[in-house]
C-alpha cells in the first residue's frame, strides 16, 4: 500500500478513517509531552529552597470525557516524600513575606509565544515515533 | 514607552477609578503586619510574552490582580471582584502607545487565609500591539496651490 500525506488536514484525516484509535492515542501522548514541557518550565521558574518543590513539580495525565484528552502540571510528593504545600504561597504571594514568584504564570508566558509550533513540533515528533515502532515490528 | 510601565498605569487608573484603594505593592508596617487601607486591590504579576506579527510588534499579557478582604466574610470580596470583572472583561484599557486587541479575564479564584482574611486572585489576559504611526505624502502645502476651474 502506497500512502502520500501532504499536510495536516491529510493527517487528521488518515487518522480519522483508518485509525481513530491510533489518533487518539497519539493526541493523548502529544498533550501530555507539552504538559511535560510546561512542567519542566515550572521547575525552571521556580524558586530554590530547602524543601522539594521543584522535584514536586510533575505533569499527569488525568481522565478526559470521549473526545477530550487532559494531562495537568501538578505538584505532587517528590522523591523527598515530601509535599510542598507552600508552592501556593509561593506562586501567589500568600507567604509572609508576600512575594509573588509567579512560576507557573511564568512557565505559561514562556510558552505562549511558540504555542502552535510547540503543538505541531510534539505531535510530529509522537507520529514519527509512532511510525517507526511500526516499521520495525513490521520489520522493515 | 515601555508597554511594562503603561500597561501598570492603566491597570491602576482603570481599577482606582472604582474608587478602591490600588497598591502595587501594600504597605507593611515596622513588626510587618499591614499598613494597607482594607479591603484593597494589589496589581500583581503582568508577565509578558511577545506577540508580533509581520507588520507590528505587540505582547500578549497576563496580569494578576489580587483582592484581600479582612470583612470576616467572602462576599466583600467578591464584590469587589465582580465590580473589576464588570470594567475590564472585554473592556477598554488606555495604554498609551499601544491599542488594547483584547481583554479578558481567564480565571478567578478566592481563598481564606491563616490570618483570618480573604485573598482573591483574578488573571486578566490582554493583548496589545503598538500604535501604528502612518506616513503620509508631502501635501499641497508648501509654496504650492492648485486652481480649478
Amino acid at each position: 500500500m502506497k500512502m502520500t500525506i501532504t499536510g495536516t488536514a491529510d493527517v487528521a484525516k488518515v487518522l480519522r478513517e483508518i485509525a481513530p484509535r491510533e489518533g487518539i492515542n497519539l493526541v493523548r501522548t502529544t498533550v501530555h509531552d507539552i504538559a511535560g514541557q510546561l512542567a519542566k518550565s515550572g521547575k525552571k521558574n521556580a524558586p530554590s529552597d530547602e524543601g522539594g518543590l521543584k522535584k514536586s513539580i510533575k505533569h499527569k495525565r488525568q481522565r478526559g470525557k470521549p473526545g477530550v484528552v487532559i494531562s495537568s502540571v501538578v505538584v505532587a510528593e517528590g522523591v523527598t516524600k515530601v509535599f510542598p504545600f507552600y508552592w501556593r504561597y509561593l506562586e501567589y504571594g500568600q507567604g509572609p513575606d508576600g512575594v509573588e514568584h509567579a512560576f507557573f504564570l511564568r512557565a505559561l508566558q514562556e510558552m505562549r509565544p511558540n504555542m502552535d509550533n510547540i503543538y505541531l513540533q510534539a505531535f510530529v515528533k509522537k507520529l514519527e515515533a509512532r511510525l517507526a515502532r511500526e516499521r520495525k515490528r513490521a520489520g522493515k | 514607552m515601555a508597554a511594562e510601565w503603561e500597561t501598570q498605569k492603566a491597570l491602576y487608573t482603570a481599577i482606582s477609578a472604582l474608587g478602591l484603594t490600588v497598591y502595587d505593592a501594600a504597605p507593611q508596617v515596622a513588626d510587618g503586619g499591614s499598613g494597607a487601607n482594607w479591603p484593597y486591590v494589589e496589581v500583581g504579576a503582568v508577565v509578558f510574552a511577545e506577540w508580533d506579527t509581520k507588520p507590528v510588534t505587540g505582547f500578549d499579557f497576563v496580569a494578576r490582580i489580587h483582592t484581600r478582604s479582612r470583612s470576616g466574610g467572602m462576599k466583600e470580596a467578591k464584590d469587589i471582584q465582580g465590580q473589576i470583572y464588570d470594567r475590564m472583561h472585554l473592556g477598554e484599557l488606555t495604554i498609551t502607545g499601544y491599542n488594547l486587541v483584547l481583554l479578558r479575564r481567564e480565571s478567578s479564584d478566592l481563598a481564606r487565609m491563616a490570618d483570618g482574611s480573604f485573598h482573591g486572585i483574578c488573571e486578566y489576559r490582554g493583548m496589545i500591539e503598538k500604535t501604528q504611526i502612518v506616513a503620509h505624502g508631502p501635501a499641497f502645502d508648501s509654496g504650492f496651490s492648485l486652481a480649478f476651474g
